[in-house]
């Protein structure tokens, strides 16, 4: 065999290979005998095709025996990365969605449509009038008044047809235009007064959301050839220029007097490196006055931001954002969870205006206010070698975490001096014995990294996302999007960054425990004393270095100025 | 993940296929050994017999659109664009012919490397209306077209629901086009709600004995259909292609 077509990874899963006789077939044994098996069945339908499904001229009768071999490896390949991606629906919700339609066809009113997601931004629409069945999505439609008359004329048809509006009318994005809505000096808006069913109006021209941008939001995950392709995007964006801030004096100084001045807030999509990835934040707060939380929900959802007009319960889901109760926080607080969000002007301008409407209510934050900050995990892969170096990169900047995550942007402009962090009451260090294996199943890495528990700084518990809770409460949407570019470009990195890589030694492995600057080793002296101060900036610059680029590194000056353990 | 062409395309072929399952009580394709029971059928030049339960579906049958789920100023983009296809499918076969549109003419076959074998009694197809599809259909050869009450062939012209055989008088209720139009624009409840206009009344007290074949000679004469305008009335071109050709050749 010659060398070149020996593989250290199977060709089916991607999952490394040690066994000498899996790395000579370049497949690995569970692989083979699924492969085997299609191949069996794939036999058995070539022998008598009225078996099973139909098997092509080429199946029956021009297939040689090694093409029939690569045929079964492609097909187990595809069940591979269907169970992949079943595993990880999606879909706005499983279940079916009733919205109500006046139908200008029958001339009935309140027809009902069921919707029915079949993936993420495709939902089969049945109309009960007709008995037909759509294929719609945010911006096409398979009927007829769609195909012949929408896309000839969508200036008179600026909403597209009415499975159309039935669509983001389930999505909740029409809710705010029910002819039901509360007045505006009704603080009491229950959920109750109004419909089970959302009634879209025809005659309002409404902002649809965008289908998420191509990159780690729309790709199958364990995709390599195609994950690969968009981190390259990071790897141009946000390619390391090559200086070392443990070494350049020069270059810290300018960056940490750089960092003084005030963050810009950058609403043109060009903060996270254009990799498309999502993320999320979880925005808490509390009001001096009791109830003062649903004039915000209330707000919210007259703006068309949330389908909620009073807070909901914790927990609750939701398209859109969601206002809803945390025990935490006093009074149960509110805590307004975003949609999955994206690089994306509107986007940000939405986080603005929420934070905006929260402010103008009276919402604060304190010593017992979060925002937990949700980043995709697009950018890790479906082993564990970047999730291993993600872990390792938090084990070894702890205390820089809770610093950055201590900032107070708004007690720094007013000449207060910068945040202290939270504690460790909702927000635990990491595992002392945190470890895993290279090699281990992606689950284990998740289970290894937030064996601190639920409340850990780094919560991986969720599918398709990590949720870092360090970060201080705050209602200021400059240090928001600070944290969101760190905790991107942690995610960014960790993928990128091999044992090759120039900055590799930003990342100690989980043994070397000298190298690890943890949170208890800085906080257990007090803050002016000069030992603690030498080491903080010491693990801060190694931090700098492994974020790798200006642009990440700004944001993380500006936050370690403003914060403290 | 975005469904590929490839899924897109089974699921509409799937969507299509549970679809007219469906409402196979409405219409559906015969078996080789089956007879038609509904009160209109189409035969396709290859045998394939279509029943239909009113005219409604038997332009859904004979267009392969779902125009009755669709508002009807695009059932009459999707007739003219059905006629303009039969236009150039009867220019293949030698045979000249125009469509017109309420309006004028909308598509001429034309061609100088053209031998018509009929190119001074040219075929119009009239995409007016779903009636005028129907007959054009008829008129081109592409559909035998049966029927066991009178209306491609009636002789009653009234226009409107009152007598109808597919309006209910008690409940105000259009099986044909309208099925359920017991509100009338302003969603009041009006039980005998009539459409003065309708233009596709089928006369209830009249059955003929046994399927009626509609044949150019047979067919009712759609002038009686309000707005209708004669051939020579209708304008040879529209306006902005007269100007587009004009400015071509300045």
């Amino acid at each position: 065999m010659p060398a070149s077509s020996i593989s250290t990874t199977c060709r089916v899963c991607h999952r490394p290979l040690r066994a000498a006789i899996s790395v000579a077939l370049g497949v690995g044994p569970v692989c083979v005998k699924r492969a085997r098996e299609v191949m069996a069945t794939l036999q058995a339908q070539m022998r008598d095709p009225s078996a099973g499904a139909i098997a092509s001229f080429e199946q029956q009768y021009g297939l040689a025996q090694e093409e029939l071999r690569l045929l079964s490896e492609r097909t187990a390949r595809t069940a591979f990365l269907e169970r992949s991606r079943r595993g990880r629906s999606t879909r706005p919700t499983t279940e079916q969605v009733v919205v109500t339609s006046n139908s200008r066809t029958r001339r009935s009113q309140n027809e009902t449509l069921n919707v029915e997601w079949i993936t993420d931004d495709t939902a089969l629409i049945h109309s009960s009038g007709s008995g037909r069945t759509y294929s719609v999505t945010e911006h096409s439609c398979t009927c007829r008044d769609y195909r012949y008359h929408v896309v000839r004329h969508p200036d008179q048809r600026p909403n597209g047809c009415r499975h159309m509006e039935a669509y983001r009318g389930a999505l909740g994005i029409l809710g705010h235009q029910h002819t039901q809505i509360q007045p505006a000096d009704n603080a009491q808006t229950s959920e109750a007064a109004r419909p089970a069913t959302i009634t879209p109006n025809p005659q309002i021209v409404v902002a649809t959301r965008e289908i998420l941008r191509p990159g780690f939001a729309g790709i199958d995950y364990t995709d390599e050839a195609l994950r690969e392709q968009v981190l390259s995007i990071w790897r141009e964006n946000r390619a390391w220029d090559g200086v070392r801030m443990r070494d350049d004096q020069v270059a810290f100084e300018r960056l940490m007097t750089e960092a003084d001045e005030d963050w810009e807030y950058i609403t043109d999509g060009s903060v996270l490196g254009g990799t498309g990835n999502t993320f999320g934040v979880e925005l808490e707060m509390e009001f001096d006055r009791d109830g003062a939380w649903d004039l915000v929900a209330r707000d919210l959802y007259n703006e068309g931001l949330s389908q909620y007009s009073s807070r909901q319960g914790y927990h609750t889901s939701g398209l859109l954002w969601i206002p809803t109760r945390d025990g935490s926080l006093a009074g149960g607080g509110l805590e307004i969870v975003s949609p999955v969000l994206q690089d994306r002007p509107e986007d940000w301008a939405q986080l603005r205006r929420v934070l905006e409407i929260a402010k103008h209510h009276g919402a604060k934050v304190s010593s017992r206010t979060g925002c937990h900050t949700n980043v995709g995990v697009g950018p890790q892969d479906s082993r564990t070698f970047s999730w291993q170096r993600f872990a390792r990169a938090t084990l070894a900047h702890e205390a820089t975490l809770y610093r950055i995550g201590g900032a107070n942007s708004e007690a720094y402009r007013n000449h207060q001096g910068p945040g202290k962090h939270r504690g460790t009451g909702y927000v635990s260090p990491m595992a002392n014995d945190l470890s895993f294996s290279g090699n281990a199943m992606p689950e284990t890495a998740r289970q290894r990294i937030r064996s601190a528990g639920h409340t850990s700084m780094i919560n991986t518990t969720h599918d398709n996302r990590i949720e870092f809770r360090y970060p201080n409460g705050s209602l200021d949407e400059r240090q928001i999007q600070a944290q969101i570019i760190v905790a991107n470009a942690m995610m960014h990195q960790a993928a990128v960054i091999t044992n090759e890589h120039p900055l590799s030694d930003t990342t100690p492995r989980f043994s070397e425990h000298s190298d690890q600057i943890r949170r208890n080793d800085v906080a257990i002296r007090h803050p002016e004393d000069p030992r603690r101060i030498a080491e903080e900036e010491k693990a801060f610059r190694r931090f700098l270095d492994f974020l790798g680029h200006s642009a990440n590194r700004k944001a993380a000056a500006w936050l370690w100025k403003r914060g403290t353990v | 993940m975005p469904l590929s062409p490839q899924e897109m395309k089974e699921l509409e072929q799937q969507l299509r296929k549970s679809s007219e399952t469906a409402l196979a009580h409405k219409y559906r394709t015969l078996g080789p050994d089956e007879k038609p029971t509904m009160d209109f059928y189409l035969i396709e030049r290859d045998g394939v017999i279509t029943e239909a339960i009113d005219p409604l579906f038997l332009l859904v049958a004979a267009t392969g659109e779902w125009v009755d789920d669709c508002e009807y100023e695009t059932t009459l983009i999707i007739g003219a664009e059905k006629m303009r296809n039969e236009s150039r499918e009867l220019a293949m076969w030698g045979r000249y012919s125009k469509v017109y549109d309420a309006i004028g003419m909308i598509f001429d076959s034309d061609s100088k490397h053209a031998d018509w074998e009929n190119y001074d009694d040219p075929i119009i197809l009239d995409a007016f209306g779903p009636f005028t599809v129907l007959q054009s259909y008829v008129k081109s050869g592409k559909y035998r077209i049966f029927e066991r009450v009178p209306y491609l062939t009636k002789t009653d012209t009234t226009l409107g629901c009152r007598g109808c055989k597919y309006h209910d008088a008690t409940t105000g209720q259009c099986a044909q086009w309208r099925n359920q139009n017991t509100n009338d624009e302003r969603g009041n409840f009006v039980a005998d709600y009539d459409i003065p206009a309708c233009q596709h009344r089928v006369p209830a007290d009249q059955v003929y004995d046994n399927y009626v074949e509609v044949t150019v000679e047979n067919m009712a004469d759609p002038s009686y259909l309000p707005e209708w305008k004669p051939f020579g009335e209708r304008k040879e071109n529209y306006e902005y292609a007269r100007r587009n050709w004009t400015d071509s050749k300045q």
